[in-house]
């Protein structure tokens, strides 16, 4: 797995912790933003590396351009909920699904949720907790990611980012 | 997050599950208190805003750690009772 995501997670930890009394809002926001995109990041490019099996950096690089948010999103929705899955990714899972998979699609269902409002609710004020939970979140998914991957369903979860696209799914 | 207009009977199913959810889970210290409002996401889906309310914005890693297995524990108590409404929490701090 690249290392990417962790800079992008010290790079959060840097702006969550600036501001000793009272936080700037946007590096709360920035902070929650980048958080997320460390997962996102993280996921998109272990994709990228199932999906292209030569180790051709530029190949994976490029074919990371195709996942998408909202798709990733509703994937982590079926993991986390652990039923429901589109008809497509059905005959793919075992189920039950894994705990550790599931805490992975219920942190990117909610960080992509707090990214949303960091970015673009400027009626919400954020805290430095909520920019610390985010972190953690974060943080807590790669480890359990760490722990999963690989396995069948975390297979299925990764190339669901492009299967959910298929025709009729 | 966009309010949701109409309360509906999905609405007081949800309200159960949260109810039960903290009824069920012991609340870290940090947590002085616990409101939600229902609405949408930013896809459009329903959604809940669990707001745990904090007496500061300072929170150590231990306190951190507490607050993130408190709302891992109730995420999964909500979700796992079939709710339409996705749970999605924040912190706000007295003023």
């Amino acid at each position: 797995m690249a290392d990417y995501h962790d800079d992008l997670l010290d790079q959060a930890e840097h702006l969550a912790s600036l501001d000793s009394k009272k936080p700037k809002q946007a590096n709360i926001r920035r902070a929650i933003s980048t958080a997320y995109y460390a997962l996102f990041d993280a996921l998109s490019w272990e994709a990228a590396a199932l999906l292209v099996a030569v180790k051709n950096h530029e190949l994976r690089a490029t074919m990371r351009r195709v996942f998408a948010h909202g798709d990733m999103r509703q994937v982590s929705e079926y993991f986390a909920l652990r039923k429901g899955f589109a008809p497509i990714l059905k005959p793919l899972v075992t189920l039950p699904i894994e705990p550790a998979l599931q805490e992975v699609a219920e942190a990117f269902v909610g960080l992509q949720e707090q990214r949303h409002v960091a970015d673009y609710n400027f009626n919400a004020s954020m805290s430095r907790t909520d920019a610390r939970f985010a972190i953690d979140l974060a943080r807590r998914a790669l480890t359990s990611w760490s722990g999963v991957r690989g396995s069948a369903n975390a297979n299925v979860f990764l190339l669901a980012f492009v299967l959910i696209r298929a025709k009729g799914h | 997050m966009k309010p949701s207009k109409n309360r509906s009977r999905d609405q007081d199913a949800a309200e159960k599950a949260i109810k039960k959810a903290l009824a069920a889970i012991r609340k870290p210290t940090e947590v002085k208190g616990v409101d939600w409002e229902f609405g949408e996401d930013s896809t459009g889906d329903p959604a809940v805003w669990i707001f745990l309310k904090l007496d500061h914005d300072d929170p150590s890693p231990e306190a951190v750690k507490k607050l993130s297995d408190y709302v891992s524990a109730l995420t999964h108590k909500i979700l796992d009772q079939d709710t339409e409404y996705w749970p999605f929490v924040r912190f706000k701090v007295a003023a």
